[in-house]
């Protein structure tokens, strides 16, 4: 895994609290439209709180860095590509549950059987990728 | 895997936070090499052995069976 230099803080330091501003004020609208004032208030308070902390406490805490996509260190391209594993590998394991639902319901072809069948596919298809492009493009 | 860093940064006077600026990783990645809960990569583990002057295999240590 190549191990580029951090260059200090970036303009993508930023980017989840911006996504997450964006999207408080959208619930925010949404909610206000709907004529939902308490949800109006809350949400857009958990979401850009949400984007707040883990941005503000990046440099202090492996996780927040993760959360805050702080992934310029080989450590933690690491530590966010083995909990990307383990979510899939989670997801995964919903998924078949969510298929074996739908065979028992004789409803094989919904959600959950295309979902199972992207997830197939993808995985394939990226193993096929990283096999050919080697360890240094990680 | 067994490392000088930690001693080799005491010597320099450097915190783990100078010491990961200068090699372009975090405070925390530092703190994990030193304590061995983090082997780094081949790139990473030459710039250390780089900027301590040193060759790759003073400072780090396989385990032996």
């Amino acid at each position: 895994m190549p191990t580029r230099p951090s260059t200090g803080r970036t303009p993508t330091r930023w980017a989840v609290l911006a996504l997450t501003s964006v999207a408080g004020v959208a619930m925010a609208l949404v909610m206000a439209l709907r004529g939902d004032i308490m949800m109006a208030v809350l949400l857009p308070a958990i979401s850009i709180g949400y984007g707040l902390t883990v941005t503000l406490s990046a440099s202090r805490s492996d996780v927040a860095a993760q959360l805050s996509g702080h992934e310029e260190d080989e450590r933690r391209q690491l530590i966010n590509l083995r909990a990307a594993a383990m979510t899939g590998n989670v997801l995964v394991a919903a998924l078949v549950c969510g298929v074996a639902y739908e065979l028992a319901r004789d409803e094989l072809g919904g959600p959950f059987t295309v979902l199972s069948a992207l997830g197939g596919f993808t995985y394939i298809v990226a193993s096929a990728a990283y096999t050919r492009s080697g360890s240094a493009s990680l | 895997m067994r490392n000088e860093v930690r001693r080799l940064r005491g010597l320099q006077g450097l915190s783990q936070q100078a010491l990961g600026t200068a090699l372009g990783v975090s405070r925390q990645t530092v703190n994990a090499i030193e304590q061995g809960r983090y082997d780094p990569s081949l790139p990473l583990a030459i710039r250390i052995a780089r900027y301590f002057g040193l060759p790759v295999e003073e400072i780090f240590h396989a385990d032996e069976a």
